[in-house]
């Protein structure tokens, strides 16, 4: 390793430090380790001599200058403050020093962000982290929305979108999408589907629509369809086919409902074409298909019943009660008792119990 | 950077951008670099022992090996550092179900959903390491290190003394 990197500079590091110190510091290049040391102690109460940098997965060498390890301008150290070195180790054999580093949120044991972020919580974050090696927030939707139209994340995506390996995974680790059944992978796989993928306005609709669905918290989450089992792929799915408001008759619906509807655009619609033909019909209106209008408006709901759970019956002219006989069984088993509500909510939802329990408990179908 | 869709080039891209990310915001609680600046597929990585945890003190080191077909394969995980947990083997490999690569389901107990899905990164990976090393009893189900779980069960005073001395070790060895 040699240091004949450029003339020195001057360059501004962060560091990150125990109790959510966070301090800048302007120093050049030329400077040692222990000189930034010094640097950091004259701006916090951490003595140079306990003080443990970290960079790049190392620790720096008090005798090495800036300019080894290539920190960048802006770039962020981590600090770790410890026992002084010549403190003898031997001294204190149990107990490590009451001030050792704290670090925020996510880490701690007893912080609930900690239990998600685990393996066992895998789902209810992990689905997200399409996201996180470009070090967005998630749940910030104006990062979502800038990450939308970088050419190289919609890249990635359909990259990955176009690996059946991927897919199988993707569906095999998605309830609802593996419930769906065949037609999914030709979806997946379907020229139109990427495309949709990668057109940032469709996916800003998705995004808002999901924002929509899930209130003010949770913004950025529609790749949760994709990526996770979380419940967030429960809510968004359930209703793909919602027609458009102006020829279904108003009714009384939950709030999500409606906001459902207000996004008309949304590329979920696209899903209500796929019954009927799936390759050839994406993104055409299920409301060009009689029968599925009469079924709609049988049920009386302007929702759409071409939910996730009945792709391939779509035709079907039986009566609800009939049809989804098992499904009512289990939701009376489940203790939902009001068998009309739970008529409508299967109706609404396409047949899938998951999400006409979350229909019903959320107030709908009354 | 040209465009091509072949799996080496766009997971050095997915590599490299997360590297440039770590090493600009790096995330709480550990630390990650290239073991040498030409090879996207050695990361070294420090773990920084996690408060109010057995840990809190301790400087892990530890290497990580993505393999050509990352990310439709999980990465190895290995501690550098001496460790004792029921949850890595002696060598350091880690045993947590996010590495263990789908489809196969070696330990007969995991869920596909729990093991590997392309949608992890170097920072869930770690985050789920960190996790690990924090929780107060250890999973002693199907262990890495047998020794290291029949001292959590029978003598967990033992245990705790052993890991708090190789915490120590590795606070020291820092500074080399």
């Amino acid at each position: 390793m040699s240091d004949s990197a450029q003339a020195s500079s001057e360059i501004q590091i962060n560091i990150k430090g125990p109790n959510e110190l966070k301090l800048q510091i302007s120093i050049s290049t030329d400077k040692t380790v222990l000189e930034l040391k010094q640097a950091i102690a004259a701006k916090s109460d951490v003595e140079a001599d306990r003080q443990r940098l970290i960079y790049s997965g190392r620790v720096l060498k008090d005798e090495d200058l800036l300019s080894v390890y290539k920190i960048q301008s802006s770039h962020t150290i981590h600090m770790v403050k410890g026992a002084a070195r010549s403190g003898s180790s031997s001294a204190q054999p149990s107990a490590t020093p009451p001030t050792l580093p704290a670090m925020q949120a996510g880490q701690n044991p007893h912080d609930p962000l900690t239990q998600l972020n685990s393996h066992l919580g895998f789902g209810a974050l992990a689905g997200l982290n399409p996201f996180a090696d470009m070090g967005l927030n998630p749940n910030d939707p104006n990062m979502m929305q800038s990450m939308m139209s970088s050419p190289e994340f919609l890249q990635q995506m359909s990259s990955v979108m176009s690996n059946p390996a991927v897919l199988d995974q993707v569906i095999a680790s998605n309830p609802q999408l593996a419930a769906m059944g065949p037609q999914v992978r030709e979806i997946f796989q379907s020229e139109r589907f990427r495309q949709m993928l990668a057109n940032p306005e469709l996916l800003r609709s998705m995004l808002q629509m999901s924002a929509a669905l899930h209130g003010t918290g949770g913004g950025g989450v529609p790749f949760g369809n994709f990526g996770g089992s979380g419940s967030s792929a429960q809510t968004s799915f359930p209703a793909p086919g919602t027609p458009s408001t102006e020829t279904t008759p108003p009714s009384a619906t939950s709030t999500g409902q409606q906001q459902q509807r207000r996004q008309q655009q949304s590329p979920f619609n696209m899903f209500g074409g796929t019954p009927q033909s799936p390759s050839a019909n994406i993104g055409s209106s299920p409301f060009f298909n009689p029968a599925l209008m009469q079924q709609i408006l049988a049920g009386g709901m302007g929702g759409g019943s071409l939910g996730a759970g009945i792709p391939s019956t779509p035709m079907d002219t039986r009566p609800p009660e009939e049809r989804f006989q098992t499904q009512l069984q289990q939701l009376q088993e489940m203790g939902f008792t009001n068998a009309s509500q739970n008529v409508r909510a299967l109706l609404a939802t396409g047949g899938n119990v998951q999400a006409a329990i979350e229909y019903i408990l959320s107030g709908g179908g009354l | 950077m040209s465009k091509s869709s072949t799996p080496q080039l766009s997971n050095s891209l997915l590599l490299r951008r997360q590297l440039q990310e770590l090493t600009k915001r790096p995330v709480e609680g550990f630390s990650a670099g290239l073991v040498d600046d030409d090879n996207l597929y050695e990361w070294e990585v420090m773990v920084i022992g996690p408060p109010d945890t057995l840990y809190e003190g301790g400087i892990l080191k530890a290497r990580l090996s993505f393999p050509p077909e990352y990310p439709l394969q999980p990465p190895k995980m290995r501690f550098v550092t001496p460790m004792w947990h029921p949850n890595i083997y002696p060598n350091g490999d880690v045993c947590i179900s996010i590495l263990h690569a789908p489809g196969e389901d070696q330990y007969g107990y995991e869920d596909a959903s729990e093991r590997w899905l392309p949608v992890h990164t170097v920072e869930t990976i770690l985050i789920s390491v960190i996790s690990l090393l924090s929780s107060d009893t250890p999973n002693t189900d199907s262990p890495a290190n047998v020794d290291a779980a029949k001292e959590v069960r029978n003598d967990l005073a033992g245990y705790k003394k052993k890991v708090r001395r190789l915490v120590r070790q590795s606070a020291e060895a820092a500074w080399d």
